[in-house]
């Protein structure tokens, strides 16, 4: 799906919103160019900034959006109108010759908004055919002073050189001039690279600019941005495949062609869906096709000679010395030199230098590449293409075991507060209730007669009563509502209680209850009572005064004694039930509920509270059933529809669990449970986008609530964007530190984007809250062993195992990181244990015939793959590797067979896997020593012709031409002889040499067994490669030197638990 | 403070000048002065800078001159400038109009365009402009004429009006000087006048139109005022360091104190890492050299061939000698020099190397051993043209 309105080439034509969002890389440099520029507004400083990048290095688009956010600065800060005016020269000013053409410009651009500057330019105009140059010039000087006034103008100068180059440098000092005589420029300008006039000391603008180099996007920034175009363009599948360790490995297979020309992402982001992504040669042909009139158009903009050395380095497509390229152009050695400086200074060529010779290449590989596909040589890069989409997985394996599982407990459940009291108070508190409410609505009418209600009931003075009417009849409710406050206050408090009568005690306990004085009403109860002890609303009254101060045992006692004077009490049984479910004790308090519910069956609250206990104690079928009824007598009670999603929920049924949640927003939308139980439900469900929306809702009605922003991350992470999860969490954990759930669910997101160091840091805190998590320190062992420390990896596991002994993952990664070091009968002994906590684990029995095979017990070995394999037959891991057993046996015919059962397999998968490249490449590892061995090459070549055309038929010879390369390193090894290696070359190109796939690593293979042969020509040899072969190469036998990475890493990697998530 | 490497600095930002200012005062009570300096030491921020701190019974005004092409345009913005500064002045409302009349601009605002007495010729009109300014000051007071990039200005106008144009200008200029006591003059600019001069001799000059202008070098800054620069910035620009102090300091020693290449610095740390040690420094200064040159040292390098002759070879050896040692001996460098040039004559190489510091490549330490001057330019050296 195309991103319509991402524009690769005009960004300027992109909204201001647009530009924010996929800007990447740059958001600290925008802000400190847009706190400059505003320096120089306000103060008499004056910046000059000069942003350097090859064309479609975003400088267009930076200078858009700090122009969008100047004009975000006018209408915050209207004043700052007065101080700063701005001219956009954009990139088509062509033609500027001279300082009263440049002014001229300035003032056309400020005309655009300015009448002021419109009329300064007509006498522009005006003067310019009057006078001479040097008078018109002159005059322009004081028009743009005059145009300018009082306030700072920002030059914002796209492609400075050619404005510069117009100028020349009488008009260029003429500019400084009037720069540093008047200060009151300020600029923001261009260029795709530095040039003279801003570079020499003999010039007037040298030093003049601070230069800004634009960065080239790294491939995370590459994958950000290519993120944030799919998450703009409504492609969340997208985005999230570009969070997985695949969408990475596809966007550096880009990247490897493409470098980071943020032009390029933006146009390749036009031609990628999820799928065209992970298949990445036919998006990567369509924008070559895209950008191939780019380029072409830029091969207009040289000369005929110029346009011919470039199409010469596009056919060589390796560096040449310049003699060569002069003899091949039919031009003298002189002139291909100054042709080629010229072509190094616009940016098409580079130089490599090789002793005295110096070699020419172009500088983008995606230039050569668009332009070698017009002369029909577009195979070539498909191979290249689907070459590096595999080699990109592969050859970051050795660093990405991907062993984590995930948590299964996102789900937290929100418990609404309940009720504690009945709102059929007897007496004033009604009437006391309606004047409240009645002065917030301010209905003077229903205010005017509950106030009258309360004066003759003695609540209130003559005084304060005839003070609360004036204040009512003349609209002034809010002095009411805290007149009225004041003076029931004072006069509760201001009344002794020996002063009081029996039901005036009683009164104002309710009133003191009602008012919080909770303690003070409790001693008024217990007076009325030790007065009248069979006053039952003292008994329930006193029960609820208990209740608040969490005294729930007494509070039930208290409604006993109610209920034993009058056992139709309906308020004793309801109000008893909610104490006895505060002290969990459920089934006693839905008893309670139901003897309330028989006095007086329309109780909606008592429905719905017995639900909650119901729901609590885990009858989640007759909690909803409450609810039901609850909701038939009320269907506006928006908490019973939560909780009865809750319920819901909670039996699985989450489509209805939403239902219900959206009959509570329909209610009240800006009820936060509902939306993050809403977002719950969604997860359950696998709707993570919808779920995030949800939490987004909760976290606008309530954003210090943590529970949210932990859920929010939960369902970024299964969306794959753990970027977004891992700042959710920090939000989380900023309001609530001590969840450990958090710092959990924060480290496996870190562990996803493999910065495993910070991911077992984040564990750690989790671990230092709650040490007996045993899936922690499980996750804790896999980070570790990632990082290659084994040995801590297996302590960590350790620890799991000690608070679960029967986690037979951790027991299983316990295996793999003891087998990495070496101890092989402790490893075994942990599959063992794995097994047998559950025998139907494949993968411990597989790694258990890993071990067994670099153990040398090539029997048992194949023993346990054999094993494997009878529990799941088409595990082809297993079969291929059981035929590395046999091979290394010498049984080649049995591993043939092998392998043909592997490739038929894996020809039957829907999707093919990724990891082919990598089981070819093991064996080869496997196969190197033994070819290297005396009189065994006849043997094995015959050997090899078989399994190359068992390769052919599956269709897997890109993955063996990665996995030949990746193994250069062994050949490049000084164990095996220069003739070992020839003959290793020799034997590949008469197997497989014609096919054209096959001809690239060949090619390199020769390379590299060219500098083993003469290591101090390494430069030479490279020079005979393009640039992007050299990469791989450079890549290729990197791979030996890493420390990660050495022979016993590379041959100690069993396979691996995947992720459960 | 923010870095603005190459921008106008707010006088605030303008530090470790008050030392130079206060003297440059002090001067200027008694007569004019030439500035000088390598290009980017940081002339006009002190120009600027006394322009906002005038003394009582100065009036100064500022011209960046390069311009000029012209005695004419010379002369007309000194009018613009005057007329403009004066009619800004609360000081000078009263008298200002009838200033202004004299000039022939009958108070109105200035065009700019043309000498307003088509009848009086340049110096006329000159000359009857600063008669007008000294009559209205007292004797003590004093008008200061900044004249920045005055020898472009010169040089311009021998290219396009002749020699003996230029020539006027200069000796125009020093008759001012020496009839109107009242009028001060700083001239100063990103080439040296004696270049220029040295032209003009070549036509037949015989005057010396500076010799009432005692020179005053700017100077880098003082090691304590480049270090606290350097810590402003980095705090200013939020970097953070491993050591502020220890940091600040291999800034401002790596650059020899030069302000400008201090922010240059600062603005490049910025973002290079989540915190900033010494070898980071020193990292980005091998790149600032290597990668991009943007601050042109290759130019000192280019210019021994023009400026040499046929000692150019002499004097790129011998500044390749010296390169990776700190300081060196006559007699070790000639040792090390004359082996790999037989028959060098030991006066040819003296004269080279009087050259060589006459052009600020080297200079002598307190025992008299030579050294690269600037820290910066040896580093281009050693790192480029080493092996």
């Amino acid at each position: 799906m195309a991103n319509q309105m991402i524009s690769a080439f005009t960004p300027s034509l992109m909204s201001p919103q647009e530009l924010e969002t996929i800007l990447v890389q740059r958001q600290d440099l925008a802000q400190e160019l847009l706190e400059k520029i505003l320096l120089s507004a306000t103060t008499p400083a004056k910046h000059y900034a000069l942003l350097i990048g090859m064309r479609g290095m975003g400088k267009t688009h930076l200078v858009a959006l700090i122009y969008y956010r100047l004009l975000a600065e006018f209408t915050k800060t209207p004043t700052l109108q007065d101080q700063l005016v701005i001219a956009w020269l954009r990139e088509e000013e062509w033609g500027v010759d001279s300082w009263l053409d440049l002014v001229s410009r300035i003032l056309r651009a400020l005309a655009v908004e300015e009448t002021q500057s419109k009329l300064l330019l007509e006498e522009l105009r005006r003067i310019s055919i009057e006078d001479s140059i040097d008078r018109a010039a002159a005059n322009a000087t004081r028009l743009l002073k005059e145009a300018i006034g009082d306030r700072t103008l920002l030059l914002i100068m796209e492609n400075l050189d050619d404005l510069f180059k117009g100028l020349g440098e009488a008009g260029q000092q003429q500019f400084r001039s009037f720069l540093q005589g008047e200060q009151c420029c300020t600029i923001l300008a261009t260029t795709p690279s530095l040039f003279t006039a801003v570079q020499s000391r003999t010039k007037p603008f040298f030093g003049f600019f601070n230069p800004i180099h634009l960065d080239r996007l790294t491939v995370p920034e590459a994958i950000e941005m290519l993120g944030k175009i799919a998450t703009l363009g409504g492609q969340e599948d997208l985005a999230s495949f570009l969070q997985t360790p695949l969408g990475r490995a596809r966007v550096r297979a880009v990247h490897h062609l493409a470098g980071g020309n943020p032009r390029v992402y933006m146009l390749f982001s036009q031609f990628i869906t999820r799928d065209a992504l992970d298949n990445l040669v036919e998006a990567f042909m369509k924008m070559l096709d895209d950008l191939t009139p780019y380029y072409q158009a830029r091969m207009k903009e040289l000369s005929n000679q110029q346009r011919k050395i470039v199409e010469l380095l596009v056919d060589r497509r390796h560096p040449v010395m310049v003699k060569e390229i002069a003899a091949d152009c039919f031009i003298d050695a002189g002139t291909a030199a100054s042709q080629l400086r010229e072509l190094r200074k616009l940016g098409y060529v580079e130089a490599e230098q090789n002793g005295r010779e110096s070699f020419y290449e172009l500088r983008e590989v995606l230039m050569r590449l668009c332009l070698e596909v017009k002369k029909q040589r577009g195979q070539w890069v498909e191979i290249f293409v689907e070459f590096l989409k595999i080699w990109y997985p592969l050859s970051e394996r050795k660093n990405q075991l991907e062993l984590m599982r995930g948590r299964s407990q996102y789900i937290k459940d929100e418990h609404l507060e309940r009720a504690l009291l009945s709102d059929e108070d007897p007496c004033f508190i009604g009437s006391q209730r309606d004047l409240q409410r009645a002065l917030k609505e301010q209905q003077q009418l229903l205010a005017t007669e509950t106030l009258e209600e309360l004066f003759h009931s003695k609540r209130l003075t003559e005084e304060n009563y005839q003070e609360l009417l004036e204040l009512v009849q003349t609209d002034r409710y809010s002095e009411a509502q805290k007149l009225l406050s004041e003076s029931l206050s004072q006069k509760d408090r201001s009344v002794e209680k020996s002063e009081l009568t029996f039901s005036l005690q009683f009164l104002k306990g309710l009133n003191l209850l009602e008012l919080g004085g909770i303690s003070e009403a409790l001693e008024l109860f217990d007076a009325v009572l030790a007065e009248d002890e069979r006053y039952s609303d003292a008994w329930i009254m006193r029960g609820v005064s208990l209740h608040d101060l969490r005294r729930y045992e007494e509070a039930t006692a208290s409604y006993d004694r109610a209920i034993s004077i009058k056992p139709d009490k309906h308020e004793a049984w309801y109000n008893r039930g909610i104490s006895l479910c505060d002290l969990g004790r459920y089934e006693e308090a839905i008893s309670s509920y139901d003897r309330a519910i028989l006095i007086k069956p329309d109780d909606h609250e008592a429905w719905y509270n017995r639900g909650n206990s119901l729901n609590d104690l885990g009858r989640y079928e007759e909690a909803i059933s409450s609810y039901d009824r609850a909701i038939s007598i009320k269907p506006d009670k928006d908490e019973a529809w939560i909780m009865r999603g809750v319920s819901l929920h909670n039996l699985g049924r989450y489509d209805e669990a939403i239902s219900s949640y959206d009959r509570a927003i329909l209610i009240k939308s800006n009820k936060y449970e509902a939306w993050n139980n809403r977002g719950v439900s969604l997860h359950g469900l696998g709707r993570y986008d919808e779920a995030v929306t949800s939490y987004g809702r909760a976290i606008l009605i309530k954003p210090d609530d943590h529970e949210a922003w932990y859920n929010r991350g939960n369902s970024l992470c299964g969306l794959g964007k753990y970027e977004e999860a891992i700042a959710s969490y920090d939000r989380s954990i900023s309001i609530n530190p001590e969840d450990y759930q958090d710092w959990t669910n924060r480290g496996i997101s870190l562990h996803n984007l493999g910065r495993y160091e910070e991911a077992i840091a984040s564990y750690d805190r989790s671990i230092s809250i709650n040490p007996e998590d045993y899936q922690d320190w499980t996750n804790r062992g896999i980070s570790l062993h990632n990082l290659g420390r084994y040995g801590e990896a297996i302590t960590s596991y350790d620890r799991a195992i000690s608070i679960k002994p029967d986690d037979d993952e951790a027991w299983n990664n316990r295996g793999i990181s003891l087998d990495n070091l070496g101890r092989y009968e402790e490893a075994v002994a942990s599959y063992d244990q794995a097994i047998s906590i559950n025998p139907k684990n494949h993968q411990s029995i597989h790694n258990k015939g890993f071990t067994y095979f670099k153990w040398g017990q090539y029997l048992e070995s194949i023993n346990f793959y054999n094993q494997a394999i009878l529990i799941e037959s088409d595990l082809y891991d297993s079969w291929h590797d059981k035929g590395v057993v046999q091979f290394v046996m010498g049984n080649y015919e049995d591993a043939l067979s092998s392998w043909q059962r592997t490739f038929q397999i894996i020809q039957q998968l829907t999707t093919r896997p990724n990891d082919i490249a990598g089981h070819i490449q093991e064996f080869l590892e496997e196969l190197i020593p033994r070819f290297s061995l005396p009189n065994s090459q006849p043997q094995i070549s015959t050997f090899l012709t078989q399994l190359a055309t068992i390769y052919q038929q599956a269709q897997v010879l890109p993955e063996l031409s990665t996995a030949l390369i990746a193994t250069l390193p062994q050949i490049l090894a000084p164990n095996i002889s220069d003739y070992t290696a020839d003959e290793w070359l020799a034997l590949w190109q008469n197997l497989l040499g014609t096919k054209p796939v096959l001809e690239m690593p060949l090619r390199l293979m020769n390379v590299a067994i060219a500098y083993k042969k003469q290591p101090t020509q390494q430069k030479r040899l490279w020079l005979g490669l393009a640039k992007e072969e050299r990469e791989i190469l450079n890549g290729a036998l990197e791979l030996a030197v890493t420390p990660n990475s050495d022979s016993s890493a590379i041959d100690g990697e069993p396979q691996s638990t995947q992720s459960s998530q | 403070m923010r870095t603005n490497p190459g921008g106008g600095l707010a006088p605030e930002e303008v530090v470790g000048r008050d030392a130079l200012i206060a003297e440059l005062w002090d001067k200027l009570e008694r007569h004019g002065v030439m500035m000088t300096a390598e290009r980017r030491m940081g002339k006009t921020s002190v120009l600027r800078k006394m322009l906002a701190q005038q003394p009582p019974g100065v009036t100064a005004f500022y011209w960046d001159l390069e311009n000029i092409r012209s005695p004419e345009t010379l002369v007309r913005e000194i009018f613009n400038k005057v007329s403009e500064d004066l009619g800004n002045s609360q000081k000078w409302q009263g008298k200002v109009q009838q200033l202004l009349k004299n000039w022939g601009l009958g108070g109105e605002k200035i065009a700019g365009v043309s000498l307003p007495k088509p009848d009086l010729t340049w110096q006329q009109h000159l000359q009857g402009m600063v008669q007008d300014l000294s009559a209205q000051v007292a004797d003590r007071e004093r008008w200061l004429f900044l004249f920045d990039e005055l020898p472009l200005a010169i040089d311009n106008i021998r290219q396009d009006q002749g020699a003996s144009s230029a020539m006027e200008v200069l000796d125009t200029l020093r008759m001012i000087r020496q009839d109107y006591p009242q009028i001060r003059m700083v001239y100063t600019g990103s080439i040296g006048l004696h270049h220029v001069v040295a032209e003009l001799r070549k036509q037949g000059y015989r005057n010396a139109p500076t010799n009432d202008l005692p020179p005053v070098e700017v100077e880098p800054l003082a090691e304590y005022d480049a270090w606290k620069l350097a810590q402003d910035l980095l705090m200013g620009e939020k970097v953070a360091t491993a050591d502020l102090s220890a940091v600040s300091q291999s800034i401002a020693s790596a650059v020899d104190g030069n302000a400008f290449y201090i922010h240059h610095c600062v603005a490049r740390l910025k973002g290079m890492a989540q915190s900033i040690d010494v070898p980071q420094v020193e990292a980005m200064l091998k790149a600032a050299v290597r990668q991009y040159d943007v601050w042109d040292l290759g130019y000192f390098e280019k210019r021994i061939g023009s400026y040499y002759g046929e000692n150019a070879k002499l004097a790129l050896l011998a500044l390749d000698e010296l390169a990776p040692e700190s300081a060196l001996t006559f007699g070790d460098w000639w040792n090390r020099v004359s082996i790999q040039i037989p028959d060098l004559d030991k006066e040819a190489f003296r004269s080279t190397l009087n050259l060589l510091e006459q052009d600020h490549y080297i200079c002598r330490n307190d025992a008299g051993a030579y050294r690269f001057r600037f820290s910066l330019v040896q580093r281009y050296w050693h790192q480029q043209r080493g092996n």
